[in-house]
């Protein structure tokens, strides 16, 4: 009963309006009433509510530094008593927790001992105080008769501490390390980890609209909120060198708040500053043991002196790198679009940018662990498989029995949902992907001191969570080249009468059962025939070919092609493109470029829904059946008579539209018995991986379905050609083809070179084979 | 003393079955079930023992012939024919036996160390000997038996 008011208050105090007095004073006798009529609740407890009461008194009153933080403190506390509220004395959980909820609340009624030394007379006035509540209180039990001793001695010691704590842990703490308290909750701390991570995230974001629209009031008070909250968290915790640091960005982002400064330039610098180094230092707390003394990043101490005096530093809204980099912009325009999401569907009006900033994520959620996240995906994924079996069964198919073959139906129908549903919550949207690229782009821009606008569209599109990292690298270099190399500088710019601030988008949207994600810079686009030239000097073509634009384009995936004239640190080696192309392509996706020279360049990445579905193509080969994806075919024939020839010595060729293309049988690579061997009768797949392609011959294809690829297990680890296995419909187990794989095992066996046609000297022309 | 300690550390449960007439036996805590056998999904690519995967309630099991894998040849399955499904480590591996026989309780006075055939033959895949029954029953290491770096391999790439 105690607990459930108790939570109540919590819950209204959340909701109170700091400034509402009268609400405030309300909420606050019916709080006194509840401590009234408190019967056997510990004395810590007891001792808990009766400094909550002060506190709020003392808001009502004004009689606080900040009346917010106040009740944010007393809010924490009542929670915590509630939770201890009906439990016994002696849990020295209890004690421990309410402890620190005590000391905290002292502090607040007294000056902040990091800030300003405390009065002289206000601790000792209390120490007697608090002990003599304790002390007269009597409780029932008898062992925690000896319980309130040690409570008052050490709410003594952590009240007359409260002066010498911070000097005597500034001893502990010597140049480069900090004290993490042995008494720290683990559960707190990682719920903190967690909550303030996430507020460093909405906080970036902030600071980098600010500097495109510095009088943006909300995102001033979004960014001081996300470090105001890190403080208090952080200085309940003990974590001192957090809050402490969180204590001088706040400052900084106050004097914003009273229009002192404008969050621009070396303002912004140093906010931004404060995040990383923020985000560095509580990411460096997870896992650490209560007890350790832990390092600090390097630069802090320098971060700090900046931050308590930027202007002595040299910081200040003006001091920037360049004059040009000052005009930076980064702005995000986001269209919302409806893409069925669990969560009920995102809305489809148009929002404005500053809505979406400042409040991202309207629907209310909970956290779930990802390891019974994935469990429930797995077990959804059998069911299908499961109830495929039974919907196959003759018995269901045969028509003997038509109520049994409905009630199959219509569970069918129920799973299928539930499957749909269960693939929707491995869904994460791009935005955070989005976000990471909207920092890159604006710290690149002002290294290579070029005026950027950053827009993004479409990051609530959601992708598989598993493929968020492995895209992030991918695009992070994209967006590298674009503004190393794509993006040409002002001066250039001008005198090509473009805007001199240049564009780069990044676009995301579903379309047919893929994630498209777009990047697009309005800079000197690729030079065509220069990559050309470039290739046939490496070697990578030969000359005189004919090559469609896509083709041409194409070749700057290829590996140790660059036509950069000079190599910057950010990019211009060579290496990156191919890479971008095998993580891409490792995810069962695609990579495309389209250039206009003068213009621009977009590269079009285009990825599969989810990474446990493969929308494959069945393929038989003697009584075997394989699956390949679609994103590796090309396409499919059955060859014209007279269209395969031998190449003496090995291998066999197929010509198609007067290109000859290896052909290679599937079931002499994979020793398959009663196969097709007459490729007149069998179909010729054409597949391609890393810009290599090549023609295998099947029996025959058998559809066309999407399975839930199944790993072998670590036992089959590197089977050429064979990345996974699949369940099919009748029970049986499909192997999943790995089209690059499957074309370097190709090639090994033969000797003809795969990219270049044929170019054998004695052809045998056979009409049969 | 040490004999002592590890034949202590060997008694318990096995489940024993025979291949090409012999008896053996198997930790019971390692066994997850066993079936008839399957049609399997052979493998490219993969060693002779390794017969393939079979689909398991939806898993994907990958299935080695124990009498390939000890170099005695294989023969055709009859009705008795069983697959094991064992635990090594985290994964679940099928193995291909002509009859399983019974869950024995073995105790440790029971259990004998293998004698020392010398370089020749390999004889750390062998837990024990056992004379419980009145038979000579051979123990293995299963993960031994399916290991030679496959194991290791196994449990690295293991998520």
């Amino acid at each position: 009963m105690t607990r459930d008011k108790l939570e109540g208050f919590s819950a209204q105090l959340l909701a109170v309006d700091p400034k509402d007095k009268q609400a405030i004073t309300e909420l606050r006798s019916s709080m006194e009433q509840v401590r009234r009529e408190l019967k056997d609740a510990s004395s810590c407890v007891e001792n808990t509510l009766d400094l909550a009461l002060r506190a709020l008194q003392a808001v009502i009153d004004d009689d606080t530094d900040d009346a917010a933080y106040t009740i944010d403190s007393v809010i924490m506390a009542v929670a915590i008593t509630a939770k201890y509220a009906e439990v016994d004395d002696d849990e020295a959980s209890s004690i421990r927790e309410l402890q620190k909820v005590i000391g905290e609340l002292q502090s607040l009624l007294h000056p902040d001992a990091i800030e300003k030394t405390p009065k002289d007379q206000t601790p000792e006035v209390d120490v007697p105080q608090a002990s003599t509540t304790i002390e007269s209180t009597t409780t029932p039990v008898a062992t925690s008769a000896s319980a309130p001793d040690i409570t008052s001695s050490d709410v003594a010691t952590k009240n007359s501490a409260t002066a010498t704590e911070s000097e005597a842990s500034a001893d502990e703490e010597s140049d480069n390390l900090w004290l993490l308290s042995k008494d720290t909750d683990v559960e707190l701390l990682g719920e903190f980890i967690e909550e303030s991570l996430d507020r460093i995230v909405q906080g970036e974001s902030s600071l980098l609209e600010l500097e495109s629209n510095s009088d943006d009031a909300s995102q001033i008070a979004e960014i001081f909120r996300a470090f105001h909250t890190i403080k208090g968290t952080a200085g309940f915790l003990d974590l001192n060198a957090i809050q402490q640091l969180s204590h001088l960005a706040e400052n900084l982002l106050d004097r914003a708040r009273e229009g002192e400064i404008q969050v621009v330039g070396g303002y912004a610098d140093l906010s931004l500053r404060s995040c990383d180094m923020l985000r560095e230092m509580i990411s460096g707390l997870s896992g650490a043991q209560p007890g350790t003394k832990l390092k600090k990043p390097a630069n802090y101490d320098l971060l700090i002196t900046h931050l308590t005096d930027p202007e002595a530093a040299g910081f200040g809204a003006t001091t920037t790198e360049s004059a040009i980099a000052s005009k930076s912009e980064v702005r995000s325009e986001e269209n919302t679009k409806d893409n069925g999401t669990v969560e009920g569907g995102a809305s489809d009006e148009e929002s404005e940018p500053k809505q979406n900033a400042s409040n991202p994520d309207g629907e209310s959620s909970i956290r779930v662990s990802t390891g019974r996240l994935d469990s429930l995906i797995n077990m959804a994924g059998e069911l299908v498989i499961a109830h495929s079996m039974v919907a196959q069964d003759d018995l269901v198919i045969d028509g003997q029995n038509p109520r049994l073959t409905k009630n199959v139906g219509h569970c069918g129908k129920i799973i299928r949902e539930l499957q749909d549903l269960a693939m929707a919550l491995r869904m994460v949207p791009l935005k955070g992907t989005f976000r990471k690229m909207q920092r890159l782009v604006r710290d690149l821009g002002r290294k290579a001191n070029k005026s950027v606008r950053f827009i993004t569209e479409g990051d609530e599109t959601e992708i598989d969570r598993n493929m968020v990292e492995a895209i992030n690298d991918p695009l992070v270099h994209m967006i590298r080249n674009a503004l190393d190399h794509g993006l040409e500088n002002f001066e250039e710019r001008e005198k090509s009468g473009k805007d001199p601030i240049g564009t780069v988008k990044l676009r995301a949207y579903h379309s047919a059962g893929n994630v498209v994600i777009e990047l697009h810079d309005d800079g000197r686009g690729l030079n065509r025939e220069k990559i050309v030239a470039k290739a046939i000097e490496r070697g990578v073509i030969e000359s005189g070919r004919e090559l469609t634009d896509r083709e041409a384009f194409g070749l700057i995936f290829a590996a140790g092609l660059s036509t950069a004239e000079k190599v910057t640190n950010i990019s211009g080696r060579g290496v990156g493109m191919d890479v971008v192309r095998s993580s891409i392509e490792k995810l069962n996706g695609r990579v495309e470029v389209n250039s206009q020279m003068g213009h621009g360049t977009t590269i079009t990445l285009r990825l599969p829904l989810t990474m446990a579905i493969s929308d494959s193509m069945l393929l038989g080969v003697g009584k075997e059946r394989f699956l390949l994806p679609v994103p590796f075919i090309s396409q499919t024939f059955r060859p014209e008579p007279g269209s395969i020839s031998t190449v003496k010595g090995s291998g066999t060729v197929v010509s198609l539209r007067g290109q000859f293309l290896p052909l290679f049988r599937l079931h002499d690579l994979f020793n398959i018995a009663n196969a097709q061997t007459d490729p007149h009768q069998g179909l010729v797949v054409l597949i391609e991986a890393e810009g290599r392609t090549c023609a295998l011959l099947v029996d025959g294809i058998f559809g066309q379905q999407q399975v839930v690829i199944k790993s072998l297990g670590p036992m089959f680890g590197q089977v050429s050609g064979v990345s996974g296995g699949a369940i099919l419909g009748d029970g049986r187990i499909g192997l999943i083809l790995d089209a690059l794989g499957l074309i370097n095992l190709a090639t090994n066996r033969s000797s003809d070179p795969l990219i270049e046609p044929a170019r054998s000297t004695e052809i045998e022309s056979e009409t049969s084979v | 003393m040490t004999q002592l300690a590890t034949a202590t550390k060997r008694a318990g449960k096995y489940l024993t079955f025979v291949l090409a007439g012999e008896d053996y036996g198997l930790e019971i805590l390692k066994v997850r079930e066993i079936m008839g056998i399957l049609d399997i999904t052979t493998v490219p690519h993969t060693p002779d023992y390794v017969k393939g995967v079979v689909n398991i309630r939806g898993k994907v099991i990958p299935i080695v012939d124990l009498r390939l894998k000890f170099g005695i040849p294989e023969t055709e399955y009859t009705e008795q024919t069983c697959i094991i499904v064992v635990y090594v480590g985290q994964v679940e591996v099928g193995i291909i036996v002509d009859r399983v026989s019974e869950v024995m309780d073995i105790k440790e006075e029971d259990i004998e160390d293998s004698p020392e055939f010398g370089d020749g033959v390999d004889t750390h895949t062998i837990l024990g000997m056992s004379k419980a029954g009145g038979k000579v029953t051979i123990l293995l290491d299963i993960s031994k038996v399916l290991g030679n770096g496959e194991v290791t391999s196994l449990e690295a790439d293991c998520l």
